[in-house]
Formats: structure tokens, sequence, C-alpha cells
């Protein structure tokens, strides 16, 4: 006898179901216990780990930037001078260094940062701007600022 | 102008010009003394960093600006830049956006770059591909609401082959 209908009642899911649980297992290799064993649990982890690692690239960069911004701030009171008169005086005097730079300096480099803190420093009191927030008593030891000379200098128009 | 300490006993000195004058931090072991004038204590300066740069005591490095990004560079570093950049492989490259450049004794602060012909950094392309593959996945919960795409961005791969400081503190003057 030959069975020809039989084989029409076999019904398939979905011929490609395990290849497209297997890319969800492949990410979830490393979980534990049932999570990377059985597929709807993998997944809703899959899913919040995805989310997590793309909200986290914006995150990384905040992050690193209040990093930065924690390091010159404490180069800066070192120099008894605050962050905010820092980056005032060093665009007035037209030096562009960014965060990181700066940050980098202040660790390595700690007498270019001195010479950076008096440029800025010098260049305020040439400018003479308040900054309200300078009030607070002093941090660190204060600039040199006497033989600062560098009038001429700062105060030539840009072109 | 030059700014002396006579406590710390370290110079920086300002060059005044157009814009592209540039400031040098320098340990000094003269004891400075203020008695002189600015135009000759910055002469002086300017002839000690001149020979300090003949001596080519110590490495040097430099913060050089490259495609919006600043890196801090010596010899020898790889530098790897994300973005669409021209350079193809095997070509040798001198980075000219330099912001500051300095040796162990000495640095030069660029106002906001430092003159053209001062400082030489040379690096070579060393490869060009494509980043891993970042995944955005969005999905808002119960909503039905899930989108995926992915992104490949370009990287180039620098070596930094030398860092140089020329011996032209205080010559030819051009505008940047």
């Amino acid at each position: 006898m030959v069975f020809l209908s039989v084989i029409n009642w076999a019904r398939c899911r979905g011929p490609d179901e395990f290849w497209r649980k297997r890319r969800i297992f492949r990410l979830a290799a490393h979980y534990i216990g049932r999570r990377r064993n059985c597929y709807s649990i993998a997944v809703r982890n899959v899913h919040r780990a995805l989310v997590y690692a793309t909200k986290a690239r914006k995150l990384k960069k905040e992050d690193m930037k209040s990093l930065w911004d924690v390091r010159i701030t404490a180069a800066c009171e070192q120099h008894n001078i605050t962050l905010f008169s820092l980056r005032e005086g060093l665009d007035r005097a037209n030096i562009m260094l960014d965060r990181k730079s700066l940050s980098d300096l202040a660790s390595w480099e700690p007498k270019t940062f001195e010479a950076l803190a008096a440029v800025a420093k010098y260049k305020l009191e040439t400018d003479r701007f308040i900054d309200g927030q300078d009030k607070c008593h002093p941090t660190g030891i204060n600039l040199n600022l006497k033989d600062v000379m560098l009038e001429a200098w700062l105060n030539e128009k840009k072109k | 102008m030059a700014l002396l300490r006579s406590g710390l006993q370290r110079v920086a000195n300002i060059f005044g010009g157009t814009q592209g004058g540039i400031l040098s931090r320098f340990v000094t072991s003269l004891v400075p003394s203020e008695n002189k004038s600015v135009a000759e204590t910055s002469k002086e300066v300017i002839a000690t960093c001149n020979k300090l740069i003949e001596q080519n005591a110590s490495r040097n490095f430099a913060i050089v600006h490259i495609l919006g990004k600043q890196w801090r560079v010596t010899d020898g570093d790889l530098l790897v830049v994300e973005g669409y950049w021209p350079p193809n492989i095997g070509d040798q490259i001198t980075l000219d956006k330099v912001l500051v450049a300095a040796t162990k004794d000495f640095s030069l602060i660029g106002r906001p770059l430092v003159q053209p012909g001062l400082v030489t950094v040379t690096a070579t392309i060393i490869s060009k591909g494509l980043s891993h593959t970042r995944t955005h996945f969005k999905k808002k919960r119960r909503k039905q609401f899930m989108r995926i795409n992915f992104q490949r961005a370009q990287q180039t791969i620098l070596r930094i082959n030398s860092v140089e400081i020329g011996n032209k503190i205080n010559e030819g003057r051009n505008d940047v």
C-alpha cells in the first residue's frame, strides 16, 4: 500500500525555527541556568542586554566627560583656580584644548598644566573678570602671578 | 613676554606675534633675575630653548588634532581614528594641527595652533578597515515595537613615526 496523503498531514511550524533561535542562543551562551537553554527566557534577557548595550554607548561618553572634569578640577584646586575660571581664561587666550587633553596634561604633565592655569588666571585678571564662585577659601598654592608678563601677547587682537 | 617663577625656577615664555603665537613652559636652572627687562629675559629663554632643541635630550610629545578629536602623541604610538578619512594605506603623513608640543624641559603651547614650520609629526597609515558590528537595538516593552540596526564605522590605524621640534623658535612667523 502506498500512503500518499499521510505525509500531507505532517506540519512544519517553520523551517528555520532552529536557526532563528540559534541567533539568540549564541548571544546568551554565557548566561546562567535556564537563561541560556530555554528560548522564551533567553529571548527576554538577550533583548534587555542589547538595549543596555545601545544606551550605554551614549552613557560612556558622558562618563568619560565627567571623569575628565573631575581630574581637571582636582588639578585646578592644586593651583587655586576653579574649573570655570580655567576654561574661561583659556578660551579668552585662544588656547583650544579639549577636556581629554587637559585631563591628560593634568595627570601626566603637571608643570605644563601649571603654566596653563597661570595663563588663564592672568588673562582673567587682565580682563577684570570676576567669577562669583571664586569666593571660596583657597585650597591650593597661589600661583606666582607677579612675574607673569603676558600683557602684550594676550592683548593682541586676533586678525 | 616671559613668565618667571623664581621659586620654582620655571619659565613660561610667550611669543608675541600674530595668531600663531606660542607659549613655552621651560624649566631652567638659571636663577632668574628680576632686574632684566622682559624682552631680554624672553630672548634668553628662547635661546636656551633653542639650545635644548639642538641637544634633543628627550622624547617629545605633541597634542595633535585629527578629525575633530585631540590626541596626545609620541614616537611609536598607534592611533585608531574613526570616521571617513581619505588617506590610504602606506601613506606617509605629517600631522599639521599641533596644539601643544613638549619635551622633558619645556613645552610649546599654541594659540590655538603652534606655528606650522616648528613641529613635525610624521605618521604612516597602517591599515584601514571597519569597526566591529555595533547593534542598535530599540524595544518598547508590551507595545510590539522592536527595531534592530547594524552599523560599522570606518577606522584608520596610524603609526606615529616621529615628533620633532625644529630649531626655529622666533624665526619666520606665519599666520595660522
